[in-house]
């Protein structure tokens, strides 16, 4: 299997459904299989990463653990849309790891980079 | 060149799974190669071998099987997922003690790790998103 780029665009927010668990589950595999994995959250993707977060009062996990589990998986290229962010209120130090807030360009030439983009 | 394809939206109530079908079909017909089709999400649906389909309209499940039947393709199901939404094959029916098994045939049960290594191997990755 060859190593690829590969990044995951999250834009689904973390509960509600089961979509942004699964989506995690996927890239901590990929963390595994020694992919270099980059992770952009946007849109109501970066609720994801909000602190403070209870799963348990929802009788399901706590979406902001698993997301701060990726650098365990050696995943550590995670990535913020800045303009999501301001839509929402959010600041950077709202955040349960330190994501790298990109503007609407920067994340064109993430993307751009890639190999592979998974849209989730 | 060789594809691979994601399908996470579910069978009926999204038209992932069908435009998803539409793409691989004129993919093989351009002459591309599909690999691996790694359902995901409410994706793994489409391998329940307990559905019925009216008969005045198309069966997205019977077009996908018999597309990968006549091109040499994987359709592949996350375990993981598809353990949570109740579909089953008979090894697993026998594992969990369960009353039935659901899988259709022509589908695989496979590991998270079956994506990524489609990843790998395709030159196009394509995600049909719920």
């Amino acid at each position: 299997m060859d190593t690829k780029r590969l990044l995951f665009l999250l834009r689904q927010p973390p509960y509600g459904t089961s979509h942004a668990l699964e989506a995690l589950e996927s890239i901590l595999v990929a963390g595994v299989f020694e992919q270099r994995v980059s992770v952009l959250f946007r849109d109501d993707g970066v609720w994801q990463l909000v602190g403070g977060q209870a799963g348990e009062v929802l009788g399901t996990r706590t979406i902001g653990k698993v997301v701060q589990a990726l650098p365990q998986y050696e995943i550590e290229d995670i990535y913020v849309c800045a303009t999501s962010l301001a839509a929402r209120g959010i600041a950077l130090n709202d955040l349960v790891l330190p994501a790298q807030p990109l503007d609407v360009g920067a994340q064109q030439a993430l993307i751009a980079g890639q190999q592979v983009v998974v849209n989730d | 060149m060789i594809f691979g394809i994601a399908v996470h939206g579910a069978p009926y109530g999204s038209e992932a799974s069908a435009s998803a079908l539409r793409f691989a079909t004129a993919a093989l017909a351009a002459g591309h190669t599909l690999h691996r089709v790694f359902f995901y999400h409410d994706g793994v649906n489409l391998a329940n071998g307990l559905t019925v389909t009216p008969r005045d309209e198309p069966s997205t499940q019977a077009d996908w099987i018999a597309l990968a039947g006549a091109h040499g393709v994987e359709l592949a199901v996350c375990i993981a997922a598809a353990l949570k939404r109740g579909l089953v094959s008979d090894a697993e029916r026998e594992r969990y003690d369960l009353q039935a098994a659901s899988l259709h045939p022509a589908f695989s049960i496979v590991g998270l790790g079956q994506m990524i290594d489609a990843v790998g191997c395709s030159d196009r990755f394509v995600t049909f998103a719920s």
